[in-house]
């Protein structure tokens, strides 16, 4: 689908400044915007709140689409569920040009929110969309790269 | 009080990719026949769900088209809109009409035109099942979203990325068994193993491949029903409900909420047990096995453990998808709850052939299907049950 350019402006909040949604009654954070929260049920009550920047990764995947007639896939990109210190939950791409060789070796590692270039492959005419990826950090990536004996380039 | 409502006649196309017809000859060819066995006059009301149109064809409002070609477009349309259970939410529409007295029969056609695309262009259909306001600027797919879901149930239930493998194995089964198939041969849990990873722990096998298909079904008030068809069936209940769309928002995301809601809001005090067969949605072995869990089948994280010891297959004490479900009769985008209504009429109804489940053959039997619209966003339920 072609990338929407008034929505990316729309949801400038959540894909830039790492927003989300917290209930003020029960304080508990969302990704959406609820009318009433699902936690608590209190009505009218979500105001914009700044996401927990750090998390741990619960969940991990390296997800493309299958060719047809092919035994192949294309189009990879790594995928983490990330538990955000707080309570909340983020799924979201892993950040890191070898984020291929990393993926394997994520799962519990400590990651941040940070805001990168979503999608790599987009037609010329086309805004670059950013968003938000979960990103390791560098100590920790220099630890995974050594243990899996990754060789990818430099953010 | 609804009135009792009977499924009443049936009618399928054979899942395929066929550049020749269009949505409409699809609606056609699955209809025709059916408005051909009943009095012109008799059909008040035209449900259709068709939500590949839009996306594949640009076409809006599919059920003025879908109406005028069947020749019905002086009766009432409604056209039902949810995703991939769209089908199920055009059924559960249709025995409301009925039930209400609105109309004595209804005509319900589900419609699954997708081949115009290539397969990685299908599969981006699901992308519109997911969360297109919060989940896709992430950069997230239905097929990435299906992996974290899998990944996550393995490692909290401690199991191999093999153990989902007896889900595709087992409707694979029952579809070869079945006779109504696009797959060559069942495959073995092993083999499926042997898959080209899609989407790790997930392979291209546990997703359910699309296909043009369509479905039609005749639904009425019971008296006329019983006039019309030899075998009908009624419905016995109905349950829908919804979930957080956002996954990563959900309490638990291994539970399926909307599953276990509408499947307790259709069999009420009667509850799963004693069910003849199970219809459950597999357009992604995770949210099969999720589903199974989710309403009280199997215990959570043991599904793949009874599905390797044989729970599921046809002779099993609850056959789950006996005609193979959308992973072995092939997956029609909107038509899969329809497909599974339809199952149900022949099974407790006029018989189904090779893939007949002895245990739907007796009087007052019962079984459930349930529909998950994308990753369980929604779930239409619906309870039927064979006339004693």
């Amino acid at each position: 689908m072609s990338h929407n350019v008034v929505a990316t402006w729309r949801g400038r909040g959540a894909l830039l400044g790492r927003e989300g949604w917290r209930c003020g009654a029960c304080q508990r954070l969302w990704l959406a915007r609820r009318r009433v929260c699902a936690g608590c049920g209190a009505v009218d009550r979500a105001e914009r709140a700044a996401l927990p920047r750090r998390g741990k990764v619960a969940a991990l995947s390296v997800a493309g689409a299958a060719v047809e007639h092919l035994d192949q896939v294309t189009g990879r990109k790594p995928v983490v569920l990330v538990e955000l210190t707080g309570g909340a939950r983020i799924a979201c791409l892993l950040a890191h040009a070898d984020s291929m060789t990393l993926a394997t070796a994520v799962r519990d590692q400590p990651v941040r929110l940070a805001v990168r270039r979503i999608a790599l492959a987009i037609d010329a005419s086309e805004p670059i969309p950013y968003g938000l990826k979960a990103a390791l950090d560098l100590e920790t990536r220099a630890a995974l790269k050594a243990s899996t004996g990754g060789e990818g380039k430099k953010e | 009080m609804m009135r009792p409502v009977s499924l009443a006649l049936e009618n399928a196309l054979a899942p395929e990719h066929d550049w020749r017809r269009s949505a409409a000859d699809l609606a056609i060819e699955v209809a025709g026949p059916l408005c051909q066995r009943v009095p012109p006059d008799l059909i008040d009301a035209l449900f259709v769900a068709a939500p590949a149109a839009l996306l594949v064809d640009g076409q809006a409002a599919q059920g003025a088209v879908v109406a005028d070609r069947l020749g019905l477009a002086v009766v009432p349309c409604y056209q039902l809109e949810a995703g991939d259970a769209s089908g199920a939410a055009a059924l559960h529409a249709a025995v409301a009409q009925v039930g209400a007295g609105l109309a004595r029969a209804a005509l319900v056609v589900a419609v699954s035109k997708v081949s115009d695309r290539s397969e990685r262009e299908r599969a981006a259909l699901c992308d519109s099942l997911i969360d297109r306001e919060v989940e896709a600027p992430l950069g997230l797919t239905y097929q990435a979203l299906c992996g974290l879901l899998a990944d996550l149930y393995l490692v909290r239930h401690k199991l191999k990325p093999g153990d989902l493998a007896h889900v595709v194995a087992k409707n694979a089964a029952n579809a070869v068994a079945g006779g109504e198939t696009f797959l060559p041969h069942a495959p073995s849990a092993i083999e499926v193993r042997r898959d080209i990873p899609v989407a790790p722990p997930l392979v291209r096998s546990d997703f359910a491949p699309l296909f043009d298909t369509a479905t039609a079904l005749l639904v009425a008030e019971a008296p006329l029903a019983r006039e019309l068809a030899a075998a009908p069936v009624e419905i016995a209940g109905l349950g829908a409900a919804g979930d957080l769309t956002v996954v990563a928002d959900r309490p638990d995301p291994l539970r399926l909420e909307a599953a276990a809601r509408a499947a307790s809001k259709a069999t009420g005090a009667r509850g799963i047990d004693g069910l003849a067969f199970l219809e459950v949605s597999s357009a992604c072995s995770i949210l099969e096995l999720l589903a199974v869990e989710s309403i009280g089948v199997t215990a959570p994280g043991t599904a793949t453990g009874r599905y390797k010891d044989g729970l599921g297959r046809a002779g099993s004490p609850l056959c789950i998808n006996p005609g193979g479900g959308a992973q072995g009769r092939g997956f029609g985008f909107g038509a899969s709850g329809l497909e599974q209504a339809r199952e149900a009429l022949l099974q407790l109804g006029a018989g189904a052939g090779k893939r007949q489940v002895a245990a739907a053959s007796q009087p007052g039997a019962c079984a459930l299907s349930l529909c998950l619209a994308g990753l369980g966003s929604q779930a239409f339920a619906t309870l039927y049950r064979r006339p004693a």
